[in-house]
């Protein structure tokens, strides 16, 4: 039978990932006179949401890795790996979106013949607001998630998915209101 | 800045721009049919996620391969005449079908929320194409993973260390592209 337990849990963690991505396209769709302003901002897109899922995915594995061997323990106070892994995640992410940028620029201007410098400062932009919305969310919630018994490699994954869309359609949204 | 920021850096940079810019090449896709974004409202809520939906069943496909070759449970000569193949392409079809009617379904419902008018044509043209773009990748996706996932098996390698940053990448870029073409194609 083709619709068994498999399945269901197949269809039910994809509609849970779904619902982020509408709720991220509902976003976009309640500010498209916003999004018109920059030509070329839709190159950008995709690029720019599978960075943002890159950063802090591997962010909360790395956190995850780290509490169930012990090396990040709250109670001792044991914070290194925390604050590596945010420093680390908050270098990537800016040093990623000034390429994606530059790419998103190139692009543009080579292939569409759009001269739109303002794309690089609206992938910029955008990863520094949207840092300072998922790192934090991020360590908190995989360092909660494990004080309370659940296992963060299990759970994180969709969740910051979901999450993770929302916030960086929000991000790309302010960048463009801040630039224009 | 310390050793282990510069590791993580080092380590995970390269991996993550080359990622990151074939994923932008569907960018370039969707910028070609813009104009028909920003004015066919439920296909703009659509389109991050089906992206999503997309980027999960290539995660889900590319696991769910590995975990039955490593169980013995997955032939390696003429595999698309097994049954397990055959259960698992059923299953992942399923959900697939299930999936993309909700995300069509629920994009309609927020744009009418937004101001969009109802339009059944429309409704049936935008359900339709979505359901079909799934599908299709959702296929496809699944012979490039075991097709890929062997070739790598074969050549004495770990499959989950390539596979999942391979397919995935390959979604962003396949979802965007086949969508923007049956947009042109409909609309």
């Amino acid at each position: 039978m083709a619709f068994d337990k498999d399945s269901k849990e197949i269809a039910i963690g994809q509609i849970v990932t779904v619902t982020g991505g509408l709720l991220a396209g509902g976003a976009l769709a309640f500010y498209t006179d916003k999004i018109a302003l920059i030509p070329g901002i839709f190159v950008l897109l995709p690029g720019f949401l599978d960075m943002r899922g890159d950063v802090v995915g591997s962010l909360a594995a790395r956190l995850s890795s780290e509490l169930h061997i012990g090396s990040i323990d709250i109670a001792k106070q044991k914070r290194q790996g925390i604050r590596d892994g945010v420093v680390a995640a908050f270098l990537l992410s800016l040093a990623a979106s000034v390429i994606l940028g530059l790419v998103a620029y190139a692009a543009s201007y080579f292939i569409f013949k759009i001269n739109n410098p303002d794309i690089i400062w609206v992938a910029i932009i955008a990863t520094i607001v949207s840092n300072l919305i998922l790192i934090p969310l991020t360590v908190k919630s995989t360092v909660w998630f494990f004080a309370h018994g659940y296992d963060p490699d299990n759970v994180m994954g969709p969740y910051i998915t979901v999450v993770g869309d929302v916030a960086a359609i929000v991000s790309l949204l302010i960048a463009i209101v801040i630039v224009t | 800045m310390n050793k282990t920021v510069l590791t993580i850096f080092r380590e995970t940079f390269s991996v993550m721009i080359i990622s990151n810019i074939i994923s932008s090449l569907g960018g370039l896709a969707l910028h070609s049919v813009e104009k028909k974004l920003l004015i066919l409202l439920p296909i703009l809520i659509i389109v991050p996620g089906l992206n999503a939906l997309i980027g999960g069943f290539a995660s889900i496909v590319c696991s769910k391969f590995t975990t039955m070759l490593y169980l013995g449970e997955f032939p390696e000569g003429k595999w698309w005449q097994s049954h397990n193949f055959k259960a698992l392409f059923s299953k992942v079809m399923v959900a697939a079908l299930i999936s993309s009617m909700y995300l069509a379904i629920l994009a309609f419902v927020i744009a009418i929320l937004r101001g969009f008018r109802f339009n059944p044509p429309l409704f049936i043209k935008i359900t339709f194409m979505t359901i079909i773009s799934t599908l299709i990748l959702v296929a496809l996706l699944l012979l490039f993973s075991i097709v890929t996932g062997l070739y790598i098996y074969h050549k004495k390698h770990d499959p989950n260390s390539y596979l999942i940053p391979l397919v995935t990448s390959i979604a962003d870029v396949a979802t965007m592209a086949l969508f923007s073409v049956l947009l042109q194609f409909f609309f």
